[in-house]
């Protein structure tokens, strides 16, 4: 593939990563309620009032000034449409409101083009430590596990379209349609009662990734036995629907004219479909690997709740729930530029496992 | 073979280096479990209860809660403040214990709580979350002769305002502005108009110094003079606190000023059945907000009973029914009477709560034994009770329900139950209801209402029945905000129209009430209009469910947050 090809494509991809995140922002701001409102101004019934709703209010206003929620969300708006004021169809025409450069999406996106994506609401923290810190864990979850998935669903694909697979082939494709109907936060319980459980078997550890004291040694090592029932659930979670992709798409190749005559040559059964059929079964796998993030990022949120582990997944829920939006959006900026990489991988990878499509593109 | 053999012996392998030992106990480190982690450990900007058990173990407020026995107690101050109304002005006068120190060692004084009231009351810091509450107080007066004992003066007066003026941290100014930047500021310039201050260069440089992640989450700023130094907190798993060396208040013997474990190891743990298994596996030492069914699970579990103590105190959070008694339809009170007859109490404690709750009469728990009415019977479910009441109120029964002459307008007897959205216990005590309702003929339709909009129907009146929790305590008991006529306007939070003339002036009465007996007599006489008028049906106060490890005593279990007092926990002997 050309580099002025890869460089299109990475133009054309940051262009759709800004449409992306521009949209986030909107949605973000449309959810209801801001962050503090609930804990600010729906005061909880007591046996006292703490205080009173006029200086809650007073507060709440200046929460919105210091983290600029007072400002307008856009460049403009419209003003809501009123039926029951209006005669004729003058409502049909939009009535724009405009605000100038004064308003969110404007310091937002000034601050991104300046690679600041601004500090939490809760904690003050920049987003991107936020980010770093919980980012480590996850991003170390999903590609071991994603690593794995592919292997094995590599593996059990292969293997389950040569003779050697062809007895156990039903009974495998049925345990993988089973355990791909099951949900992940159900097998998750369900092994960590099962293996770390006192009452059960008792092999790994509950929660967490194992704290030191301080004067003790802490080496990077001694986490790995907390991360392998996770990585384990997030890959069992994934397995069986990549499985049943490249078992069909190898199946598929099978069946074509070339791979009769490699047979007809007198090839051994795994040589042609490792060196023949494979190459040409990856590539529309290539398509569903690239689309495999959201459903990391999805299992994600579940393994790390369960098993008590700090990662994007639970800071995106967390950010939700607090409408902290500078984390929400700082999330969503590393989701889109994750995906568009991976993209751009699976155009490097499409080219070169079938260079005619790297020519055509050219 | 050889496949296998290999196979068998990753195996083998992999669980030998997985079941190396757990994290096992250390006698003197106490493990609590927080269902989830506190978003910022700011003493003044905190907004859960996470943050709040673990600033209380970093720093001090002038007064607290001894859990031993539920009492308002001085902690910081050296006893409780003197009180002195003059015309619309409170006077609360403080002194704080002579033994009280900073990290540092030097003394606390009354320049600390006036540092720390700017600090409250300041625009552009990250403090609104508190300010509101210290909104009553418009200046400090320091007595000239003692820097330890000072005067607040304050707006009006509310029984609450002692509680109040001695419920924030107080923060070393030592450490929290080094460079003085606040001290030439005066307090009262805080309770004015804001809007100078806004533009105060020393202000504005002391904002954006305070409104820094340091002073959310770093051990280097937050130091105050209780028991406990941060240690390190992990994002996402753990906070770890350490004791400090030579505390002055160790040296007291007061018992409500502890710091006994050396090591307190907060864990975040987000998922019930995660939680629970790693109290079995005894990787916790401390967990609370037990489910009721895993609580009853591990009352029968050996293994568990062996090393844990279950706790099950009262606690003073309630579930309460409120009626719409603006409604002509629930005007007359037989007809709320007759409702509140349909309230299964026994069954809807033994589904939702698995009976870890109890009974009440009133809004006063029965855990507070001296103000609670025990000559009065909680509603029982009676279906023919209710019949009467409701043929007596003027309702006719035909074969599509019940109904009503009411203004010249014949009405059905029909009722729209409304509760929070995500609460499942008040949305199976709704369906409970209903099925009860269904029983006599009238129909119920339950409704889910998002956060606020369910606050905004019940501050409009725009609801006709509600379930929702309500929180107590054993110390402050103004009822006015939620009974009294003057908070019944729209938007005010008598949300139900309860009361009267007299109750108003029952209510005032209570709240001047300085004697502990008139005070009792007032609260049980307004435990009976409540019942009488039915109009605010508190239906019961639940029970905490929490574990402890054994090997600990003195843990001073309580039906107050956080239930438990870990800093006073000691090893058994």
């Amino acid at each position: 593939m050309r580099a002025s090809l890869l460089v299109k494509k990475f133009l054309s991809a940051l262009v759709l990563v800004w449409l992306m995140l521009s949209a986030v922002f909107m949605l973000s701001r449309m959810l209801p309620g801001t962050f503090g409102e609930e804990k600010m101004l729906q005061s909880q019934e007591g046996f006292y009032s703490q205080s009173n709703h006029t200086s809650r209010a007073a507060a709440y206003n200046e929460l919105l000034k210091r983290t600029r929620q007072d400002l307008p969300v856009f460049y403009f708006s419209l003003a809501p449409i009123n039926l029951q004021h209006n005669t004729g169809y003058s409502y049909l025409v939009p009535d724009p409101e405009w605000h100038g450069l004064h308003n969110q999406y404007h310091f937002w996106l000034n601050d991104l083009l300046q690679g600041n994506l601004g500090t939490s609401f809760v904690n003050a923290k920049p987003v991107t430590i936020v980010i770093r810190e919980a980012g480590t864990t996850t991003l170390v979850i999903s590609f071991v596990s994603l690593a794995l998935t592919i292997a094995i669903a590599l593996g059990a694909g292969i293997w389950m379209v040569q003779d050697t697979g062809k007895k156990l082939r039903k009974p495998l494709l049925a345990t993988l349609v089973v355990l791909d109907s099951m949900p992940l936060f159900v097998f998750s319980l369900l092994l960590l009662l099962l293996l770390a459980n006192p009452d059960a078997w008792q092999v790994f550890p509950v929660f967490g990734l194992g704290i030191s004291l301080p004067g003790s040694e802490h080496i990077w090592l001694s986490q790995a036995p907390y991360l392998i029932l996770p990585v384990f659930c997030l890959t069992l979670n994934n397995v069986p629907y990549l499985t049943n992709q490249f078992y069909n798409y190898l199946s598929g190749t099978l069946q074509a004219g070339y791979i009769r005559t490699a047979r007809a040559k007198g090839l051994p059964s795994g040589q042609v479909v490792t060196k023949h059929a494979l190459k040409n079964a990856l590539l529309p796998v290539i398509t569903v690997l690239s689309d495999m993030l959201p459903a990391l990022v999805a299992g994600t949120v579940v393994i790390e709740t369960i098993f008590a582990i700090p990662g994007l997944g639970r800071l995106l829920v967390s950010s939700v729930l607090a409408r902290d939006f500078p984390v929400i959006i700082g999330v969503m900026v590393l989701v889109a530029i994750v995906k568009m990489f991976s993209n751009i991988l699976a155009d490097i990878a499409y080219a070169t496992t079938d260079p005619r499509i790297g020519r055509r593109a050219a | 073979m050889r496949n296998l053999s290999v196979f068998f012996l990753s195996f083998v392998l992999l669980f030998s280096f997985c079941s190396q030992p757990q994290p096992q106990e250390q006698p003197d480190v106490v493990r609590v479990r927080l269902a989830a982690e506190p978003h910022t450990l700011s003493p003044i900007n905190f907004s859960d209860a996470a943050g709040m058990q673990i600033n209380n173990l970093l720093f001090q407020s002038l007064l607290g809660p001894d859990l031993a026995d539920g009492q308002l107690k001085p902690v910081l101050a050296k006893s409780m403040p003197h009180i002195e109304q003059k015309d619309a002005v409170t006077y609360i006068t403080y002194e704080i214990r002579e033994e009280a120190r900073w990290a540092n060692g030097t003394a606390v004084t009354s320049d600390d709580v006036a540092f720390t009231l700017k600090v409250l009351k300041a625009p552009l810091l990250q403090n609104e979350h508190i300010k509101p509450q210290v909104a009553f107080i418009r200046d400090l007066l320091p007595d000239k002769a003692n820097n330890r004992k000072f005067t607040f003066v304050c707006d009006g007066f509310t029984p609450e305002m002692e509680l109040l003026s001695g419920d924030f941290f107080i923060l070393p100014a030592y450490l929290y502005d080094p460079e003085q930047q606040l001290k030439n500021i005066p307090v009262a310039a805080f309770s004015d108009s804001l809007s100078k201050l806004e533009n105060n260069d020393y202000l504005k440089a002391y904002a954006a110094r305070f409104n820094t992640p340091v002073y959310n989450n770093s051990g280097k700023i937050l130091q105050g003079s209780a028991g406990y130094l941060l240690e390190e907190w992990i994002p996402g798993q753990s906070v770890m606190l350490r004791r400090k060396e030579n505390w002055w208040g160790n040296n007291l013997e007061i018992s409500n000023l502890t710091a006994n474990p050396e090591r307190i190891i907060f864990h975040v743990i987000p998922d019930n059945t995660t939680a629970i298994l790693s109290l079995k596996n005894q990787q916790l030492d401390v967990l609370s907000d037990i489910p009721a069914l895993d609580f009853d699970e591990l009352k029968q579990n050996q293994g568990v009973l062996k090393d844990y103590n279950l706790h099950t105190p009262d606690s003073y959070a309630a579930i309460y029914t409120g009626l719409n008694s603006r409604l002509p339809k629930f005007k007359d009170k037989r007809t709320r009477q007759a409702i509140a007859h349909l309230l299964d109490t026994e069954n809807i404690i033994k589904v939702t709560q698995q009976s870890y709750a109890t009974p009440t009469v009133g809004i006063v728990p029965p855990a507070v034994t001296e103000y609670y009415n025990t000559g009065l019977k909680p509603y029982k479910y009676d279906i023919t009770k209710a019949k009467q009441l409701l043929e007596q109120a003027g309702w006719q029964q035909r074969s599509k329900g019940w109904y009503k002459t009411i203004d010249g307008k014949e009405q059905q007897l029909t009722i729209t139950a409304i509760y929070k959205a995500g609460n499942n216990v008040v949305e199976t005590t709704a369906l409970i209801f209903k099925d009860s309702a269904g029983k006599l003929g009238i129909p119920v339709q339950v409704e889910a209402q998002e956060s606020g909009l369910f606050s905004q129907n019940s501050r409009n009146h725009t609801f006709e029945l509600f379930f929702r929790p309500i929180n107590g305590n054993p110390f402050a008991f103004n009822f006015k905000p939620i009974l009294h006529t003057s908070y019944a306007a729209l938007g005010g939070t008598n949300y139900t129209g309860f009361g009267n003339a007299a109750t108003d002036k029952l209510l005032d009465d209570i709240n001047k009430a300085s004697d502990k007996k008139e005070k009792a007599a007032l609260l049980k006489q307004l435990q009976v209009v409540m019942q009488d008028e039915a109009t605010f049906l508190t239906l019961y106060y639940q029970k905490e469910r929490i574990a402890i490890h054994n090997r600990f005593q003195n843990t001073k279990v309580s039906g107050l947050q956080p239930t438990y007092d870990v800093s006073a926990f000691m090893l058994k002997k």
